[in-house]
């Protein structure tokens, strides 16, 4: 699907395939077990986006929501690099350094309208309107992160507003998607979307604490990279409501070493780390809940793919990278 | 001058209501005071995009009603495509802007970026759209199940205007990315922080643009007008590709070149115009016609842009004259004169950024008659598209009439343009 015309834009492809297989493919997986599960025979067939109930038809098309989801996902992190590589190059004019940012944003361009043109063959324009509304949340909750002001940075609730916009909502609305491609009722639809929400945020807020507590060896990409880069997480949050102080070396940001160590500090005195994994816990729970709440079904293939997604919720939580 | 009148007057009677001139709305944007600004943009924001446009469309039917009571002097003034549909633009332009109201303030400014592009560009897409929607405003032979709401006028009337703003955030969308390839060249070795806020932002605002365009085009419940617009953004993309990555063989293929202008310059408005003839439940050769209109006109603009980069002048042109060459972009009056002057390709393929070989390619240029051909190729262009509105089905309705003589007009002004 993403083959170019142009070779140069082939060589990006390249890089979404292997950003494909370094993260397990986690929302892909996610996504068709969520099929899997919802398949049982509907109360009512939705006109638009049911396929006279052929299986292998819906299959495919719910196959292709799990494209659409990675296009997207790897679109966004593309133009996320175009900063990056702003930032790292700065003061170097060299034609490899513009190329590689014309190319981060076109190449991003092509995934998106490759996913464009993918949910348009659809031919369900609620899935249409859902998908494009991730985008827009993705942009949303970079922008967010970009141009926080300093109360808002200390705020909970501006930081799991613009963590469900930058993880959460992919997948959220990508489950949902597939409920809708099965021609579910909007109860399932609902359900899966909660799914697929809570696992996302469960996801992030422990993704947050190894950021403080995992290795460099485990994580791949370093220990205490976000609040190095200035970003306030979960974990720091909760220590910034037992120790009031903490504001203080927030707002200054984490410009020097030395104020990264107070805040450590604070936070190892605090019960910040331990209320992340029990917020992170209460979501995963919530997605479990959703998953139980299904429909019944005595359907063999379904089953196991419901105990599937019980049992990733459980992995996300227990995770150590 | 009845009709231009008329128009001006209403205009004029709305901008009282609104309590403040257009111009006004445009520079005020989106700073997220538009709720405290004015109690009817507080209406329309609380009651929706719809009861705004109701409240616009009974303006829309005014203008109709002086255009029957006037017909003749309305038949013989000279026809201003533009003023036909300023009354509309200015409902699509507040449309527009509380489509795109973003949560985050700095998005908002991207916001505001883009309705100045908006009024610098004549709104150019738009009027041919509405044009071309008012052109096409016949009973139609059979109702094509999907899209037609019941004949209701008013509301398709509403779903093609979504299509002009559709194809205004595409089109804006394509322009603040290439804008991040521009301020790359442009600020290389000057890394201040708010050139790296510019980069990104121009990004995300353009994914911002893409992203609401698509869930407005879902709106329209027309799965086939989603796939014109959304082939409309693969192509763009594809045509900003081929633009910067051309092998000098290509570079010096016309057909390469018009393949490449189609993509960036004429996909976009041949789409929307058959994605308006879709919408309006018109048969596939109907809607065919239309394409070829958007198709040829686009070609034709873009084929007078080049001329003009050579010919016009930099108070006219805004950009700068020799603006293509000097970026080392071959455009259809040098492939012309590299037909006649073969030794043009040993200079084409240097590149342009000696100033020395731009002097040659002029001289050469000068010698041709690629200015010449380059004119006559977009007056063919310009020729089908005229072609294309006169095989359209006959109406006798005045305004269809009128609207039709506009596009034919548009063409004219296209190829005649010096700026």
């Amino acid at each position: 699907m993403v083959v170019a015309e142009v070779p140069k834009l082939a060589s990006a492809a390249e890089y979404f395939f292997k950003m494909g297989v370094e993260g397990k493919r986690f929302r892909p997986t996610v996504l068709l077990l969520m099929a899997s599960a919802l398949n049982m025979p509907i109360p009512q067939s939705a006109a638009d986006g049911v396929f006279g109930g052929l299986p292998k038809e819906l299959r495919t098309r719910q196959q292709c929501i799990a494209e659409i989801t990675e296009m997207i996902h790897v679109a966004s992190l593309l133009h996320d690099d175009v900063l990056d590589d702003a930032d790292t190059r700065r003061g170097i004019g060299s034609l490899n350094s513009v190329m590689g940012n014309k190319l981060s944003v076109l190449a991003g361009d092509f995934l998106l309208s490759r996913a464009c043109v993918a949910l348009a063959s659809l031919k369900n324009t609620e899935v249409v309107s859902l998908l494009a509304t991730v985008v827009e949340h993705l942009v949303t909750g970079e922008t967010m992160q970009m141009t926080t002001t300093s109360e808002q940075r200390s705020s909970m609730e501006y930081y799991l507003q613009k963590t469900y916009y930058k993880t959460a909502s992919l997948i959220s609305n990508s489950c949902k998607a597939i409920a809708l491609l099965a021609g579910q009722t909007a109860e399932v639809s609902v359900l899966a979307y909660d799914y697929g929400r809570n696992l996302g945020l469960a996801y992030q807020l422990i993704d947050d604490v190894l950021d403080f507590t995992g290795t460099s060896a485990s994580l791949g990409k370093g220990s205490l990279s976000d609040i190095r880069h200035g970003i306030v997480t979960a974990p720091i949050l909760f220590a910034m409501e037992e120790f009031p102080q903490l504001h203080e070396v927030v707002d200054r940001g984490f410009d020097s070493p030395s104020d990264v160590d107070i805040a450590l500090d604070y936070l190892g005195k605090s019960r910040g780390i331990e209320r992340t994994r029990e917020l992170a816990a209460e979501h995963a729970n919530r997605a479990v809940e959703a998953i139980d709440a299904l429909p019944e079904s005595d359907d063999e293939d379904v089953l196991i793919s419901r105990r599937a997604l019980v049992d990733l919720t459980h992995r996300v939580i227990t995770r150590t990278k | 001058m009845y009709l231009r009148w008329a128009l001006r007057s209403l205009s004029r009677s709305r901008a009282g209501f609104h309590g403040c001139s257009s111009e006004r709305f445009f520079s005020t944007a989106c700073c997220g005071h538009i709720l405290s600004r004015n109690p009817s943009e507080i209406r329309s924001k609380v009651l929706g995009c719809r009861e705004a446009f109701l409240w616009g469309s009974r303006g829309l039917h005014d203008i109709r009603y002086q255009i029957h009571q006037d017909r003749s002097s309305a038949a013989e003034e000279p026809l201003d495509p533009f003023s036909l549909v300023a009354d509309e633009l200015s409902i699509l332009a507040n449309r527009l802007r509380a489509m795109v109201v973003a949560e985050v303030p700095k998005l908002a400014s991207a916001a505001e970026y883009f309705f100045k592009m908006g009024v610098e560009g004549k709104r150019f897409r738009p009027t041919v759209l509405l044009l071309m929607a008012s052109a096409l405003n016949m009973p139609i032979p059979q109702s094509a199940a999907d899209g037609v709401f019941g004949g209701l006028p008013k509301e398709l009337r509403t779903r093609q205007q979504c299509i002009a703003e559709i194809t205004e955030m595409i089109h804006v969308a394509s322009l603040l990315h290439d804008d991040v390839l521009d301020d790359a060249d442009t600020r290389r070795g000057i890394g201040s922080l708010n050139s790296v806020m510019g980069n990104k932002l121009s990004v995300l605002a353009g994914d911002f643009l893409l992203s609401r365009a698509c869930v407005a085009l879902a709106s329209l419940k027309n799965t086939e007008v989603v796939s014109l617009l959304a082939t409309v953004v693969e192509h763009l993309v594809t045509g900003e590709t081929m633009q910067m990555t051309t092998t000098s063989e290509q570079r010096s293929s016309m057909e390469y070149y018009l393949q490449k202008t189609y993509y960036k310059t004429a996909s976009l408005i041949s789409n929307s115009c058959k994605a308006i003839a879709l919408l309006a439940g018109q048969t596939a050769e109907v809607s065919v016609l239309a394409y070829d209109y958007g198709r040829n006109l686009g070609l034709a603009y873009q084929l007078i842009d080049d001329v003009l980069d050579f010919t016009g002048t930099s108070a006219s042109l805004g950009k700068g004259s020799l603006s293509d060459i000097r970026h080392g972009i071959v455009t259809a009056p040098i492939l012309f004169a590299m037909e006649e002057f073969p030794q043009l390709h040993e200079v084409v393929d240097r590149g342009f950024d000696s100033p020395s070989d731009v002097d040659i390619a002029l001289d050469y240029l000068g010698k041709s008659r690629g200015i010449e051909r380059t004119r006559e190729l977009a007056a063919e262009h310009a020729n089908r598209a005229v072609e294309a509105i006169d095989a359209l089905p006959e109406s006798d309705d005045e305004d269809v009439l009128i609207s039709r003589r506009a596009l034919v007009d548009l063409t004219h002004r296209v190829i005649t343009r010096t700026k």
